[in-house]
């Protein structure tokens, strides 16, 4: 009985998360016509795989997703070096103020985002920063969150290991390299992955910095560019180039599926 | 190496903003070359000593020497010592050859040292990585682990695990081992099996090693010399037997013995020694008239003949028997219950009044402090 209900749970949150799939794949390949029937069809009469095309060709869609690389790219090696050295100095290192510096950085996880959004571009309109990339990638390389999260993982790294290389003279930076990070391998890619579709979701902040279309990131050009001469949003090919959009994270997640769930099942490391 | 500590004193600050002194003005010398077990039940500040003679805690006062040099404000990795911890603190995602050699490797002094000695002597390797191959191989030899340098720490035993710690410990040729309690996380059949090891490899090496237990079995079984050690005050040391069986005070007999001692109250009243109310046997020299405690271990208590010398009278009250070893609980005159082992089966009856004897030798006395006044 409560394997029965275990199994309909389950089932229902994921039909809540493929739902919302399932329909955006589904409108991509209808035709216009299709869309606008109610009720609604559940599976296109007629598979319209123009719609793809037309994304590509109607949008630089092409060019947002490389522009939202670069800025991946680089905000994720930043901030996950940033955060592992942030992170190594709270749970390794003494120094003074260290109780204190660590609540302060934990203190700004409070501050909402839209809060900072405001003063964010007034110093990056300041530097001279418009249109440009590290307008784009700045804001995004500090990550409170992230640096909490290694954090709890080096602590869980039992003492003595650390103990033990002090006596043997290893340098702090090399016991980071060779001992920390590999112990916490499925940790750092659950931080660089929360990076990465941290920077696919973003919306406000880059729109707010680029008024220059070649500088657009994917989730700005999906908002503007499928609107039809008469105002009306072409909702099939929105979704077409939606789907375009998610893929390389769908196959991200695909690849680093096993360290991802190890990452979250482990917990602890075993001395 | 020699090693000295003078006056070493260990301060921790607690929460509350008091002081706990976790060592108090140790005064100790190890000599060269022998393995010591430091001794002493948890809490007594025994591993604070070792963490402090490694270099991990800092010193709140007093000196530590290793030889003549003054170590006290070196860091750990200067003082050339090897540290092997109870939860063996093996990487776990490094395997045996890469942990033995994860010193070799990493460690900038160790490097140069190493590289200077392939330099002296490099006609015999091939080149400076089969120089290291050699040392850790070597290691590995002696610990006995050779056949499972590939595999992970997590695929080893507990035994086999502490012997790769071991060796990481004493590949750079440290002059000095320290050990942490590094048989308390074994089963009893490996533990024994393991300190016997730890015995030989010390041997064969003839590196000065300092062993932190609270097993006094496991330090009677296999140090040169026994310290013990209690509320951060050094209690007695000695050679092992010698500590058995002339321990300083009632606190050393107790834990010595491993509770299988009994301490009766007595008295001396005009140079005579009573058990309970009993007069049992007059002092060898003179002591004050006081209440007393008299130390005697089971073992040492024997059914008598009628009218021995130093005998007593005692009642037997039950018998269990464990294997080979009869323990007999009996009662004195007085009412208190002493308990002795007895492996004659046949000479103890229950509920019989009988005599027992215990050689004088054997008999501890200790005044109201704890401290001991008489071994006769």
């Amino acid at each position: 009985m409560s394997r029965l209900f275990r199994y309909l749970l389950l089932s229902l949150s994921a039909a809540l998360i493929l739902v919302p799939f399932y329909w955006m794949i589904n409108t991509s390949l209808k035709t216009n016509a299709e869309i606008l029937r109610i009720p609604p069809t559940l599976f296109p009469t007629e598979f319209r795989f123009q719609n793809f095309a037309d994304a590509i060709v109607k949008a630089p869609i092409l060019a947002y997703l490389f522009n939202t690389v670069v800025v991946a790219l680089c905000v994720v090696t930043i901030s996950t070096v940033v955060s592992v050295l942030a992170a190594f100095a709270f749970a390794r290192l003494n120094f003074r103020g260290k109780p204190f510096l660590f609540i302060v950085i934990l203190g700004t996880m409070m501050v909402p985002q839209e809060m900072l959004i405001i003063t964010n571009f007034m110093t990056i309109a300041n530097l001279g920063w418009m249109n440009t990339w590290q307008a784009l990638i700045a804001p995004y390389c500090i990550n409170a969150f992230n640096i909490y999260l290694l954090r709890q993982t080096f602590k869980q790294v039992p003492d003595e290991l650390y103990l033990a290389s002090k006596v043997d003279g290893v340098s702090n930076f090399c016991f980071l390299r060779k001992i920390m990070l590999p112990l916490s391998k499925s940790t750092i890619v659950t931080v660089m992955i929360l990076s990465v579709v941290w920077i696919w979701d973003t919306y406000a902040w880059p729109s707010l910095v680029t008024t220059n279309d070649s500088m657009r990131l994917v989730s700005n050009g999906l908002q503007n560019a499928f609107t039809s001469d008469s105002g009306r949003i072409q909702y099939e090919i929105q979704m077409a180039a939606s789907t375009l959009v998610i893929l390389p994270l769908v196959f991200l997640f695909l690849m680093l599926k096993k360290n991802i769930i190890s990452g979250m099942v482990k917990g602890g490391i075993k001395g | 190496m020699q090693v000295r500590l003078e006056q070493l004193t260990k301060a921790f600050e607690s929460r509350k903003n008091d002081k706990v002194i976790a060592v108090n003005k140790l005064d100790l010398t190890i000599e060269s070359g022998k393995l010591i077990g430091l001794l002493g039940p948890s809490g007594c500040g025994k591993s604070t000593t070792l963490f402090m003679v490694a270099g991990i805690h800092d010193v709140t006062d007093g000196k530590i020497y290793f030889d003549d040099q003054d170590v006290t404000e070196l860091s750990a990795d200067k003082r050339g010592i090897g540290l092997v911890f109870q939860n063996y603190a093996l990487y776990p995602h490094l395997s045996v050859w890469d942990n033995i050699a994860f010193p070799l490797l990493n460690s900038k002094d160790i490097k140069k040292r190493l590289k200077k000695q392939f330099a002296e002597q490099h006609s015999n390797y091939k080149n400076y990585k089969a120089y290291i191959s050699k040392l850790v191989e070597d290691a590995a030899k002696l610990v006995e682990i050779t056949a499972y340098l590939d595999r992970k720490p997590g695929e080893l035993s507990g035994g086999q695990q502490q012997r790769v710690a071991i060796a990481r410990a004493i590949v750079k040729s440290p002059s000095i081992l320290l050990m942490d309690e590094p048989l308390s996380n074994l089963d009893a059949r490996l533990r024994i099996q393991t300190r016997d090891e730890i015995k030989r490899i010390q041997q064969q090496t003839g590196i000065t090693t300092i062993m932190v237990t609270h097993d006094q079995e496991e330090a009677l079984a296999i140090s040169d010399e026994v310290i013990v050690l209690k509320e951060g005050v050094l209690q007695q040391q000695g050679l092992p037997q010698d500590v058995y069986d002339n321990p300083a005070n009632q606190f050393v007999a107790e834990f010595i013995s491993r509770s299988q001692i009994n301490m009766v109250r007595g008295k001396i009243a005009a140079n005579k020694l009573y058990l309970g109310e009993e007069e049992w046997f007059p002092l060898p020299a003179p002591l004050m008239d006081q209440e007393v405690m008299i130390g005697l271990r089971y073992e040492n208590i024997k059914p008598a003949m009628e009218n021995m010398e130093h005998s007593f009278t005692a009642s037997v009250t039950a018998r269990t028997r464990i294997g080979g070893m009869s323990t007999v609980q009996v009662r004195l005159t007085d009412g208190q219950q002493i308990t002795l082992h007895n492996n004659e089966e046949e000479s103890l009856r229950e509920s019989e009044r009988l005599q027992f004897v215990v050689k004088p030798q054997t008999v501890l006395v200790f005044n109201q402090k704890g401290e001991k006044l008489l071994q006769c």
